[in-house]
Parts: structure tokens; C-alpha cells; sequence
């Protein structure tokens, strides 16, 4: 037999095992066959609070104890001495042994003799059995001193971790002089040789032979020390002995009837029982030389360096406070090239963690670690991965258990059974471990090498009885469950906790500190701070156990029948993950042969995180996963939602529309008209300055009119635009019309023709459309004459160069953005002034214009223009541009001059001052401010000159009748019976005064004189409006006042006169301070009058029994726009004309420069009360009066524009469309409020009902 | 009611139908208002710019060297010559953005920064659009550190400041809003009263 020693497997197969054990038990310990057997019932698996929890509990607890028994194990086994195992098998492979092969522990020392007492071993006495020749070929050849020498040696044999009892050969007291030091040293060191491990446990343990012993009982002592050489008596003795032991190895009692020979036994031992070598206190070394080695390849390191093997994490008291172990740690290295698992569903494991096991087969350096444990440490697996040939060590194991089950002893049977058969053992091994090897060699997975050594029946697995001396042998079954029967291990601490957890408690009770002493003494934090090794958290940190669960799902632990209801559960929820099985198990088998069989799925942890080593899903973590099922749900779910969505009708939305629309159509279908009616003028300064920029317009002056709205905001800014035509229209200004917009155009278009009936190219313009917005409008700022095109290229008459040509730019815009734009673009190379109409929506961020000035007045919105409107049909519907020329006024001398083009022929500035006449007249300032002139000048300021100021008194009776009672003191003119108006009285309570329109189909010239001869002061174009006078003596010169308040004359032809209501005048509101005045005439020539008496009243209209309108005190002074008659007309600060008596006025001329400062400290003025609608109607209203009295004493203070700004009252009803408005804002509004409230309301009555 | 009022009353209730949901009607009007509208805007721009400008220029080379940027501008509906499209573009968003730059500067930019810097005579206004102008630039993140953690840390001061500047911003965002609402209201009671003739 040992000339055949058959090949033996090396540490390599040994580590196969080892290492999908060792995943096994930390990675799927909760679900692991073999930590059940390993702890058998001392493990806490009736925690049943949270079984996930539970998991990572006994996962921690599992592991800890795991290590403690290993240390435990290895600790003892490092304390065995034994020498190269290697050098041994070597040895023992030999055919022909020698001397130099011998193995150090048998070779003697090389200048020392054997011991004597082995050259009187009779190592032939045992004849029977051949199987002893080696230990003859040691007698003959080796060079055996003493028999003291070989008794040590023997001692020091390498059996496998099976120690043997050599105490009875110190006991022998060879030197006859037993050391009790030497003795009590070897007790120490507890060195003994265990027959049981030799397979003959059921000999009776052999007796100490004292010195008078001639037994064989007495050879074998049970415990005993020698340290000396035997002396010659005792060497004699033990000859004789050694003789008596090799019959009584014949004849040994047993319960075998045929024991075996203990030579083969022994060598049967030594060579084959893996289990003992692996489950008993069995060094590395031994486990090496006892395996089978398939190519006979020198074992790695490992042998040579029992303690580097160990890996450090096991080493320290905190098994997992220390990286991977060496050995492992190179798969950390890039061998695989890709993650495998990154395809997966669930969260790929690092590769440190799964690899692939076909890696681990060329592994020569596995730990040593592992060759230590015990065989009942590694998993039962009926599923063994390929690479183990499909014959798993699971039947090995269980014929391990059977061995042990069979008897007192396995080896018994077994030893009768070889003995009795025709079995060649040598052979059956031989083919077996070439079997073996042609597996390594080809890699085919049909070799059946370990399962055949196996069923070999040559493995004692019941040696982990040895693990304690002390402990009585567990015979019959090695089962962990001995191990901890033997009082090897406390399972004090396991026994309590497991007496705790057998009664059910949730979780709660678990951390219930009530619950004395269940985890008292576990600190969690120090558990959460365990520090795992490096790859064990990148598998962590990188995936989470769910993928290792997915890689372990398919393996069944045990049968379902074994499990309780917990561990059910736990299966049956890891088979509930949802992965794609295919493609998961496709790839797992690529990376991890063999794995889906053999291993099954971790549970999925969702406790606290400090108490597991996997995943944890949080509420955050599912919050998010929701999320994104929501939003990537398949069709068929949203159209379903959609469907659900269509049925469900939105009853809030319909009930808000309906109360909406109720609160808009009702007002606009009836007569309800409960709404406060619009103002009768604008309150505020910016819409007055935008009346008051456009009441400055001169006639046939041009104005920029931008329309850029589309018609979508039609509706809100039609009216103003088409309010704006009719001022300029009103005004004589001529709107040149562009926009960016071509809805814009399309819309103004419209209007203009409304307002101006074929008048285009003549008193309106409309150019074309200007392209790229921005661009542009900078490229129309930069070439003005682009404005001389009509939309179709061709010339409209205009002979524009400039923007500033233009007396005043208007935008009508409903987005802030092109206000914007405008106001950057166009506002800043215009030194106009430039005025805003937008929509109520963009209002707020373009009144930031306003305040920078870009813009000098704005209204917005409709409120605004129905104020508006309400304000200009007080002034434009009784004047009809088209209206016939009154033939019966003709003139009979004055020429017109007329220009050929429609275009006003500016004349020269000229600036001259005349000489005062005595005619009436001779007050007429001599400077002529033409329009040039006034276009030259700067930009007016946006004075706010409220068109409320302008309102007159209403409630007074009609008296208003110019009615001069003086002529002129010296007149030039033949009027001797000079003609004086005389209105006819009308039914109206409202004061006359004589209006004038420009009848002539050109432009006219306006004289300084009743002259054509006389100097031109100012042109005036068709339509013009402008207040009458008088008339010359024969009527054929009227003389009309300018916008800057000049007085000029023109011919009576040329001029339809009429009377209005001063109310309907337009030139109430023209104001008397023009930009004309204010900074191109500063030399000419105005009339002041000073008041002569402390009171001098002033009144509406040239007649004493006109409504008083003011009051002037003792040198007040006051412009007077004509003295005739007894009354000067004067301009009130608010523009308003009045009369004073001439008897209480010093008229004087002045420069218009110092007009500004004419003092006024002592005038009062009577606010005008508000005006009408065209109705007339009076109203019942009493009319502020001021008592007429010389004693009057100014106490008030000067008026200014907002003094004389009329109180806020409504003008009338507004029709239906601002009844709608107004009831449509309030719906608006309260509809607004309401819903806030409600949601208001049901957030904090969720809230409240929400659970913590 | 006549035909024009009648068709004009039917897309109105057709528009108005979209409080209830999106529906088809609503869309084909949306559509046909679209569609006309981008017609008609096609139609002014053929009549008002192209047509104006080739009866009206005398600067051939000009007017040739818009036609290349229009080509060029065209080619960009063939997939390999999208790049040379990319030239007119550029030199109109080039000539857009310097106007639009330079026009910002000095007619929003300088003029806000005057009234802001420079108070006017009333005083209250003065110091009411300072304050907001201060505080709201003050809110937009301004003085805030970014910690380690990337998270950004603002002085209790800077918070503060910022909360007045963002009271502003809602002031102005309802003032915004609500005038949305009137303006849409002008409108609905406008298109109402031409229907109803009132």
C-alpha cells in the first residue's frame, strides 16, 4: 500500500470546499444549513418582531460565535507541534525509504544515536501484517540510537492532529529517573496519543506501566511524562512489553470480531481521514499531507507558514473589523473584466464578493485557515457546483453522519469490512484520484473523485470529539450539537438568549429594556460601527445583499418541510423579489458556475441599517420608487387615468365659470347698472400728462402712432387707439401709424379709416411693416425716411427725416416686452415727447418707464379709456370735420395762402418783436411761433396738466354770450359798428363760447393782423379747432386764439364759427402753457394784468352775471389773452379762461419768459365743478359760489394743478360694458379669495389629520 | 344677429369650452386662428417688406446680398448644409443681441439706476424703490455661501434683507396677476358687447 500511495488532494481542493463554505456562512448565514448545524438549537431564530431584522441579528450573533469556535479550535490546534507535513507524505510516498527521507521528526539527530530502547523494538513482531514494513525499514535502516529518542519521536508523529498518548513510555521511566518537571511539562502540553483517533476507540484505555508492569495494560498508562533516556532495565522491560503490545494489537478486544490490524488501521488513519485531519485540533500541515494530491504539487505556503495563512480578520477579536484575507483579496484585483451584475435588475454585488469559482480552482495559496475547520463546517450540499463534479460533499457529509451514527466506532465496521472484502483499496484509490486529476487537468465536471472518496467509507468524521481533551468522545455522531454538549464552548449566554427569544416579541420588545437582559448587554452602536472588510463594504456600498440574494435565490437550504414558518417566510419573500429570472440566472451562471444551485437568496433587510450588513430601503427610498413607476407607467395605466379623468367632471371649475359668466353677461343683458359709474376724469398725473402731451399738438403737426397689439388684445385697446385718432384728429395732428405687428396693422388700419374717412396718405399715414423687431426699430430710429413709404413702397407725401420731426410718438402696446423694447429703442433717440397706451396687464412692470421718464404719460387698460372717451365726446362730438363750409360766411378780402402740399410749409422763426397798437389787438403778442419752431424746441416735460382742470362749470345758467359792452378804446379798424357776436341764449345752462374749424381744403395762414398783409404767425390745417373771438368790423376777419394763447386772425372764409357750451369746447382744456410758450418764444410778448382792488372777481364768461370761477387780490397778476369791451379775458392757472372786469386790471405787456413768474399769492380759484355728459342735464347740484365782496382776503393758498383738479365723481353710468366689467372684476376677486380660503382651510385640516 | 356676429359667437363658446378640458373644438379653432393669422403675417410681409423694398431700393448690392443671406438662410432645410445656414442666423441674433445690449443699457438700465441712486422730490417714492431695488437683488442669492455639504448659508442679515425684497417680488407678481385678470376680463366683456351689440 504505501508503495502506491495514490495521488492526494492538495490544499487547493481542500479550499474549493472551503471558500463556498466560508461565502456561505457570513454571506447567508441566517438561510445557511450549516450554521443550523453549527449551532444547532443554541441559534436565536425564534425572533419573530421583525424577521428581516432578525436576520441581521442572528446574522451578527451567528458570526460571532462562528469566530469565537474557530478561534477556539485553531487556538488549540496551534498549540500541537507537528512537524512538515509535506515532508512526511513525501516520505511515506517514497517505495523505497531511506534515511535521508526519512522525515525530521523520525530522523534521529544526525550526531546522536537512536534512541536504544527503539533498536529493541522488535518491528517485526507484528508479522501478520505487511503493512508495518515501513516501520521495519525504519528499524533496519535508520540509525536508531535510543529508545528514548524514538519514543520522542514518535511522539512527535504527525498523526493528524490526533495526538498520541505517549505518557506511558515516559511513564516507562526509561532513564529511570523521571523528571516530575518533564512530567508535569508534558501534562501541559497535554501531548498524548489517542487511539480513538487511530480508529480502535473502543480498546480500553491502556494503563500506565509502572516499573513492575508486564502487561500491555501496563505499557499503555493513560497519562504519563518522560524527559530522559530509559534506562536498561526499563529498555529491557519495554522490549518485552513491546512484544505484548504487538499481541495484544492481534487480540485487542473489540466490538469488531476481527479488528483490524492496528498497522493498518493506523495507516488507513493517516492517510485518508480527512474529517479527523480537518475536524479535530488538526494543523494545516496535517490536513495537507492527508488530502489527496491529484499532480502532486508541493502545497503552497501555506504549510511553510501556518500563522500568515490565517486571515487577520479572523485573528481579531472583531471578525470583521479587518479586510480580506489575503488570499481573496487578489480576486479584488480586475480579473474579472466587466461586472457581470451590472445588468441585473437588482444592485450588482462587487466582484470582490462574487466571482466566479473557476477562478478559485487555480488557487494554490488558499488560506490555512480553513484547512482547520471542521468538516462539520462545511455546508451539506446536494448541489454541489460543477466543479466539484455534481457530487457535492453533501453525501459525504451525510455518510459522515452515518458513520457516526453506526457505532461506537465508524472505523471498526470499517476496518472488518476491508479486511473481510476483496476491495483493493490501493486501486480503487488509484483510479479514483486519477479520476480526479484528469478532472483538474481537463476541467471536465463528470469526474466523481470526492464523491467516490467518500463513498469510500474512509473518512471518520466523529474525531471533532478531540477538540477537547476533557470531553468524552462523541461517539456516534459528531454533530455540532455534541460540541457544545461537551462544555467545550459556554453556550450559557446562547441558552439565555435563546430562553428570551422563545417567546414571541415584535421588535419593540426586542429594544424593550423592560425586558431585562434580552439585549442589555448587546451594544447596537458598537454592531454598527463593526467595520467590515474593504470588500465587503464596496459590496455594500456598491450593490446591497439583494444581489447576492438574487445570485443565492435558487438554492434550498433544506427541505421546505424542515423549515419553520419563519424561515417560509423568509424563502418565500426572496422568491417575491422581482427580477428578470432569466437574464439574472444567465448571467449568475456565467459569473458564479454553480452558485444559483448551490446557494439560496438573502432576505431583503429593510431594518435599521446599523444593525444589518444589506440593503435597507427606507420610506424616502419606496417615496422615490413610487415616483418613478409614476412617471414611467406603461401606456395602458395613463390612458386609464385618462379615461377615469374624462368621466370625472371638474365641478369646482364649472361652478367658478359660472359664476363669472353670470356676474359678466348678466349686466351686459339687462339694465342692471348697480356699478359705481367711471370717472369723470383721471385722477392721476400720468393719465392727464398723456391728454395734456396730446392737447399741445399743433394742427398738422406730426405724431408717431405705434400700434402693436394683436387681436387677441383688440378688444382692450381698440378704444384707446381709436380715442387717440380722434385727439390727434381733434388736435389737427396727423398720426403716422407703424408697427412690428401685422395685426397691429390690420387693426389700425380699420380705425383709421373710421376716424379718417379717406384720408389716407393725406391726414393719416400708415407705413409698412417694419421687420425684425429689435433691429428694426434701431434701423427705423437710424433712417427715419423709411417713414415717407406707404406700405407699398410708394411715397406717401410725408418728408420725414427724422424722428424728431414728429411733434409727439405714441405706443399703443399689450406686451411689456415690446414697451420695452420701444422704450430702448425708439424713447431715447426721440426728443419727443412720447406717450404710452397698454394693456392693464402690462401696466406694472412698464410704469418703471414712466418713473424713468421714458414715457411721459400712460393710460391703460379700458377703465382708462372710457374715462377717456367720456372726456374727448365732451370736446369732439359737436365737431364734425366734415362738415359743410358755411357759405354764408365768406369773406370778402383776406387771400388764404395756401400751399400746394399737404404737408405744412413750416415758415421761418421768426421772432420779431412788434410794436404795440392801440387796437385791440395790440395785445396780440408780435412773436410768431411757428410750428418748426415749436418742433425745435425740447421736449416738454410731462406737466401734469389734468384735463379735469379744464372742466367747467356745468349748473350755471346760460349768460355766457360775449358780450363785449366796450369797444376797443382805439381801434384801427372800420368797426365803428363793428359786429359782436351775440350767441343766442340756448336752453342749455352751460356758458357759450364761439368755436372756430378750419373749413379750407389746405392749409391757412393765421395773421397777426386783420390783414393779409400782416405778418403770419402761425399756419393752421383742414379741421383745425380753434376758439373764436370776434369778428372784425365787417366780419371778414375773425380773430381766434392759438394753443399758446396768441390771438391771431383769420380769414372769416376760411372759418366756421359757432357757439358751444363751454363745456363741449376743446379749448377749455388747451393748455396755456405749451411747450411753444415754455421754450420757444422766451422774448415774445405776452399781456399781464395786475388786479388793482383787493378783490376782483373773476368769472366764466364776459358777462356779470356769469358764474364766478375766481377770485384775484391786489396784485395778482394774471396773463390776459384780449381786452374788449369791458372784460379782458385772462388765463387761469388751471388754463381755464376767465373774464375780469377791465375797471379792476392793469393790463401790461411783458416777455413771455417772465410769464411763470407772474405773481399770483392772493388768487383764488372755485374748482369747476364737474361736467355733463352731452346731455346737458343739469345738475341739481348747488354750485360753489364766491361771494363777490371787496374785502375778500386771499387766504388761500396758490392753486396749483392738483388744487384744481376735480373731485373724482362719476359722470354717468358707463353702459353696459363697464357694468360687466365692473361685476366681472368683483366675481373675479371674490372668486380668488374664496378658493384660497378653501385651500387654506384644507391644508390645515390635512394636516391635522395627517398621522406623524 | 347676423352671420359674422353668429360665427364670432360660436368660436367664442368654443374658446371658452377649454375650461372644461382640451377638446378638439377648442383645437381646431386655435388652429384655424393660427393658421389665418400666420397667413395673413405672411401676406404683410410679402406686401409690406419684400414688395416694398423691391419697388423702393435703388442699392442692388444691397438687396443681392440679403438675397444670399436669405439662401443661405434656406439651405438650412437641407441636412448638409445646415452649418451654412448658420451664417444669417448669426449675423441677425449678432445684430439683434448689439441693439438689444446697447438699447438695454441706456434705455432701461441707466435710467432704473438713475431713479434708483438720485431721489426725486418725493421722497417716500425715493426711498420705497431704493429699498425695493436693493432688497430684490438682495434676494437672488446674493451674499449666500455655499458650505461644504453644497448646501447654501445666508446671514440671518441677508435673509432678512431678502425677505423684504421678496415681498416685493410678490407685490409686484400680484399686482402682475391681477391685472392679468382685468385685462382678460376687457377683453370678455369687449367680445360680449360687440356679440350682445351693447
Amino acid at each position: 500500500m504505501t508503495d502506491q500511495l495514490p495521488d492526494l488532494p492538495t490544499d487547493d481542493d481542500f479550499d474549493k470546499l472551503k471558500d463556498l463554505d466560508w461565502l456561505n456562512s457570513i454571506d447567508a448565514a441566517p438561510r445557511s444549513e450549516e450554521v443550523d448545524r453549527l449551532f444547532g438549537d443554541h441559534k436565536p431564530e425564534n425572533v419573530h418582531g421583525d424577521r428581516d431584522r432578525d436576520a441581521g441579528i442572528g446574522q451578527v450573533q451567528y458570526k460571532r460565535l462562528a469566530q469565537q469556535r474557530i478561534e477556539d479550535a485553531i487556538e488549540k490546534a496551534e498549540e500541537a507541534e507537528f512537524g512538515d507535513p509535506q515532508q512526511t507524505l513525501d516520505w511515506l510516498s517514497e517505495p523505497k525509504v531511506t534515511d535521508r527521507d526519512l522525515p525530521d521528526w523520525l530522523r534521529a539527530p544526525s550526531d546522536e544515536p537512536p534512541p536504544s530502547w527503539l533498536e529493541k523494538v522488535n518491528f517485526d513482531a507484528p508479522a501478520a501484517s505487511g503493512s508495518t514494513d515501513w516501520l521495519k525499514r525504519v528499524s533496519s535502516e535508520s540509525d536508531t540510537s535510543s529508545l528514548a529518542e524514538k519514543a520522542e519521536a514518535l511522539q512527535k508523529i504527525d498523526t493528524g492532529g490526533l495526538t498520541v498518548d505517549t505518557s506511558w513510555l515516559e511513564a516507562t521511566d526509561f532513564s529511570g529517573d523521571p523528571s516530575s518537571a518533564a512530567r508535569a511539562k508534558n501534562e501541559k502540553l497535554g501531548k498524548s496519543f489517542d487511539l480513538d483517533a487511530f480508529g480502535i476507540a473502543d480498546v480500553e484505555p491502556l494503563q500506565a506501566p509502572d516499573a513492575s508492569a508486564s502487561s500491555f495494560e501496563d505499557i499503555f498508562p493513560t497519562q504519563g511524562t518522560f524527559e530522559t533516556e530509559p534506562s536498561a532495565e526499563l529498555t529491557q522491560d519495554v522490549n518485552s512489553d513491546w512484544d505484548d503490545l504487538m499481541r495484544l494489537f492481534d487480540d485487542a478486544p473489540s466490538s469488531s470480531p476481527q479488528p483490524a490490524p492496528l498497522t493498518d488501521q493506523l495507516t488507513s488513519a493517516l492517510d485518508f481521514d480527512i474529517d479527523a485531519l480537518l475536524a479535530a485540533e488538526l494543523p494545516e500541515s496535517a490536513a495537507a499531507a492527508a488530502l489527496p494530491q491529484p499532480d502532486m504539487t508541493p502545497p503552497p505556503t501555506s504549510a511553510s507558514e501556518p500563522e500568515a495563512a490565517l486571515p487577520d480578520w479572523m485573528l481579531e477579536a472583531d471578525p470583521f473589523a479587518e479586510a480580506t484575507p489575503d488570499w481573496l483579496s487578489d480576486f479584488e484585483q480586475p480579473a474579472v473584466p466587466e461586472d457581470p451584475l451590472a445588468d441585473l435588475e437588482l444592485p450588482s454585488v462587487s466582484d470582490a464578493t462574487i466571482r466566479p469559482l473557476s477562478n478559485l480552482e487555480s488557487r494554490g495559496d488558499s488560506p490555512d485557515w480553513l484547512s482547520r475547520l471542521s468538516s462539520d463546517m462545511l455546508p451539506n450540499l446536494p448541489d454541489t457546483p460543477p466543479i466539484f463534479g455534481g457530487h457535492g460533499l453533501g453525501s459525504g457529509g451525510a455518510q459522515i453522519d452515518e458513520i457516526r451514527g453506526s457505532g461506537d466506532s465508524g472505523l471498526e465496521p470499517l476496518a472488518q469490512n476491508l479486511d473481510e472484502s476483496d476491495i483493493d483499496l490501493s486501486q480503487e484509490l488509484d483510479a479514483l484520484l486519477a479520476a480526479m486529476r484528469a478532472e483538474h487537468e481537463l476541467g471536465s465536471d463528470q469526474v466523481t473523485s470526492y464523491e467516490d472518496m467518500f463513498d469510500s467509507d474512509l473518512f471518520d468524521k466523529s474525531s471533532i470529539a478531540e477538540l477537547d481533551d476533557s470531553a468524552p468522545p462523541l461517539r456516534g455522531t459528531g454533530s455540532l450539537d455534541d460540541l457544545f454538549a461537551s462544555g467545550l464552548f459556554d453556550t450559557s449566554e446562547i441558552d439565555r438568549l435563546n430562553e428570551e427569544l422563545a417567546v414571541p416579541a415584535d421588535l419593540s420588545d426586542l429594544f424593550d429594556d423592560s425586558r431585562e437582559g434580552l439585549f442589555s448587554d448587546v451594544d447596537f452602536e458598537q454592531i454598527s460601527r463593526i467595520e467590515l472588510p474593504s470588500w465587503m463594504q464596496e459590496a455594500q456600498e456598491g450593490s446591497s445583499a439583494s444581489s447576492l440574494a438574487a445570485a443565492l435565490r435558487d438554492k434550498p437550504d433544506r427541505p421546505l418541510a424542515d423549515l419553520d414558518e419563519r424561515l417560509l417566510a423568509l424563502r418565500e419573500e426572496g422568491l417575491n423579489v422581482k427580477v428578470d429570472q432569466e437574464k439574472a440566472e444567465g448571467l449568475i451562471a456565467k459569473i458564479l458556475p454553480g452558485v444559483p444551485e448551490a446557494l439560496t437568496a438573502a432576505p431583503l433587510i429593510t431594518a435599521r441599517p446599523e444593525l444589518t450588513t444589506g440593503l435597507t430601503v427606507t420610506d424616502a427610498h419606496r417615496a422615490q420608487a413610487a415616483l418613478l413607476t409614476a412617471l414611467v407607467e406603461d401606456e395602458g395605466t395613463a390612458s386609464t387615468d385618462r379615461q377615469r379623468a374624462a368621466v370625472r367632471l371638474p365641478i369646482v371649475r364649472l361652478l367658478a365659470l359660472a359664476l363669472l359668466a353670470a356676474a359678466v353677461v348678466l349686466p351686459m343683458a339687462t339694465d342692471f347698472n348697480a356699478a359705481p359709474p367711471p370717472l369723470a376724469a383721471f385722477a392721476g398725473p400720468r393719465e392727464a400728462a398723456y391728454i395734456a402731451s396730446l392737447n399741445v399738438l399743433q394742427p398738422g403737426d406730426l405724431a408717431l402712432l405705434a400700434v402693436e397689439y394683436d387681436a387677441a388684445h383688440a378688444y382692450e385697446l381698440d378704444p384707446l387707439t381709436s380715442l387717440t385718432l380722434n385727439h390727434l384728429k381733434l388736435r389737427g395732428a396727423r398720426p403716422v401709424v407703424i408697427s412690428t405687428n401685422s395685426i397691429g396693422i390690420l387693426r389700425t388700419a380699420q380705425l383709421l379709416e373710421t376716424v379718417y374717412p379717406d384720408g389716407a396718405n393725406r391726414d393719416y399715414f400708415l407705413t409698412r411693416l417694419i421687420a425684425s423687431g429689435v433691429v428694426g426699430l434701431r434701423d427705423l430710429t437710424n433712417n427715419a425716411t423709411l417713414l415717407n413709404l406707404d406700405a407699398s413702397g410708394a411715397p406717401n407725401g410725408l418728408s420725414v427725416q427724422r424722428l424728431d420731426d414728429f411733434a409727439v410718438g405714441i405706443l399703443i402696446s399689450s406686451s411689456v416686452e415690446v414697451n420695452r423694447i420701444y422704450a430702448e429703442q425708439v424713447v431715447p433717440l426721440m426728443a419727443r415727447p412720447f406717450l404710452l397706451a397698454s394693456t392693464f396687464a402690462a401696466l406694472p412692470p412698464s410704469l418703471a418707464y414712466y418713473t424713468a421718464g421714458r414715457f411721459d404719460g400712460v393710460l391703460a387698460g379700458y377703465r382708462d379709456a372710457v374715462v377717456y372717451e367720456s372726456l374727448l365726446n365732451a370736446a369732439v362730438q359737436p365737431i364734425q370735420p366734415s362738415a359743410p363750409l358755411t357759405e354764408t360766411e365768406s369773406a370778402p378780402t383776406p387771400t388764404p395762402q395756401t400751399s400746394a402740399s399737404p404737408t405744412p410749409t413750416p415758415p421761418p422763426v421768426t421772432a420779431t418783436a412788434a410794436p404795440p397798437t392801440p387796437t385791440a389787438l395790440e395785445a396780440v403778442p408780435p412773436a410768431v411761433i411757428t410750428d418748426d419752431a415749436a418742433a425745435d424746441a425740447p421736449v416738454p416735460s410731462a406737466t401734469p396738466l389734468p384735463s379735469s382742470a379744464t372742466l367747467a362749470p356745468t349748473d350755471q345758467p346760460n349768460t355766457a354770450a360775449l358780450t363785449p359792452t366796450t369797444p376797443p378804446t382805439s381801434t384801427p379798424t372800420p368797426t365803428a359798428s363793428a359786429t359782436r357776436l351775440v350767441p343766442s341764449a340756448t336752453p342749455s345752462e352751460v356758458p357759450l363760447v364761439l368755436v372756430g374749424t378750419i373749413i379750407a381744403n389746405d392749409t391757412i395762414n393765421v395773421r397777426a393782423e386783420p390783414s393779409t398783409s400782416a405778418a403770419v404767425l402761425t399756419t393752421l390745417r383742414p379741421g383745425a379747432v380753434v376758439r373764436v373771438l370776434n369778428f372784425n368790423a365787417d366780419r371778414t376777419w375773425v380773430s381766434v386764439v392759438l394753443s399758446d394763447n396768441r390771438v391771431g386772425w383769420v380769414a372769416a372764409f376760411l372759418i366756421r364759427v359757432e357757439e358751444r357750451p363751454i363745456t363741449e369746447s376743446p379749448f377749455q382744456r388747451l393748455p396755456a402753457v405749451g411747450r411753444s410758450q415754455q421754450q420757444a418764444t422766451p422774448e415774445a410778448l405776452i399781456q399781464v394784468g395786475t388786479a388793482l382792488f383787493d378783490s376782483v372777481t373773476i368769472l366764466s364768461a364776459p358777462n356779470a352775471d356769469a358764474p364766478i370761477i375766481g377770485q384775484m387780490s391786489r396784485g395778482d397778476q394774471l396773463r390776459v389773452l384780449l381786452v374788449e369791451g369791458e372784460f379782458a379775458s385772462v388765463v387761469l392757472p388751471d388754463n381755464r379762461i376767465g373774464f375780469v372786469d377791465v375797471i379792476g386790471l392793469e393790463v401790461r405787456t411783458r416777455r413771455a419768459a417772465d410769464a411763470q413768474e407772474i405773481p399770483a399769492p392772493g388768487l383764488t380759484v372755485v374748482p369747476p365743478t364737474p361736467t355733463v355728459r352731452p346731455t346737458n342735464t343739469p345738475r341739481p347740484t348747488a354750485t360753489p359760489t364766491v361771494t363777490p365782496s371787496p374785502t375778500l382776503t386771499p387766504t388761500l393758498p396758490a392753486p396749483t394743478v392738483a388744487a384744481a383738479a376735480p373731485p373724482e365723481q362719476p359722470t354717468a353710468d358707463g353702459g353696459p360694458r363697464w357694468q360687466s366689467q365692473f361685476f366681472g372684476v368683483l366675481a373675479a376677486i371674490g372668486l380668488i379669495l374664496v378658493g384660497n380660503l378653501y385651500y387654506l382651510l384644507r391644508a390645515i385640516f390635512h394636516r391635522r389629520k395627517r398621522p406623524v | 344677429m347676423s352671420f359674422e356676429t353668429l360665427i364670432s359667437f360660436t368660436l367664442t363658446l368654443i374658446i371658452f369650452s377649454y375650461l372644461l378640458r382640451d377638446n378638439l373644438l377648442y383645437r381646431l379653432v386655435i388652429y384655424t386662428y393660427i393658421g389665418i393669422t400666420s397667413a395673413f403675417v405672411v401676406i404683410t410681409l410679402l406686401e409690406n417688406v419684400v414688395a416694398a423694398y423691391l419697388a423702393t431700393t435703388g442699392d442692388t448690392l444691397l438687396l443681392l446680398a440679403a438675397l444670399v443671406l436669405v439662401a443661405l438662410l434656406a439651405l438650412r432645410a437641407l441636412p448638409g448644409f445646415r452649418a451654412v445656414g448658420l451664417l444669417p442666423l448669426a449675423f441677425l441674433i449678432a445684430v439683434g443681441a448689439a441693439a438689444a445690449v446697447t438699447g438695454a443699457a441706456t434705455g432701461t438700465i441707466l435710467p432704473l439706476v438713475f431713479n434708483v441712486v438720485v431721489p426725486s422730490a418725493d421722497v417716500v417714492n425715493s426711498a420705497v424703490l431704493f429699498v425695493g431695488v436693493i432688497t430684490t437683488l438682495l434676494y437672488f442669492q446674493y451674499g449666500a455661501r455655499r458650505r461644504a455639504d453644497g448646501t447654501l448659508h445666508r446671514t440671518l442679515l441677508a435673509r432678512g434683507v431678502g425677505a423684504i425684497g421678496e415681498a416685493f417680488i410678490v407685490v409686484m407678481m400680484g399686482a402682475t396677476y391681477g391685472a392679468m385678470i382685468i385685462s382678460s376680463l376687457s377683453v370678455f366683456t369687449g367680445q360680449l358687447s360687440s356679440l350682445l351689440g351693447r
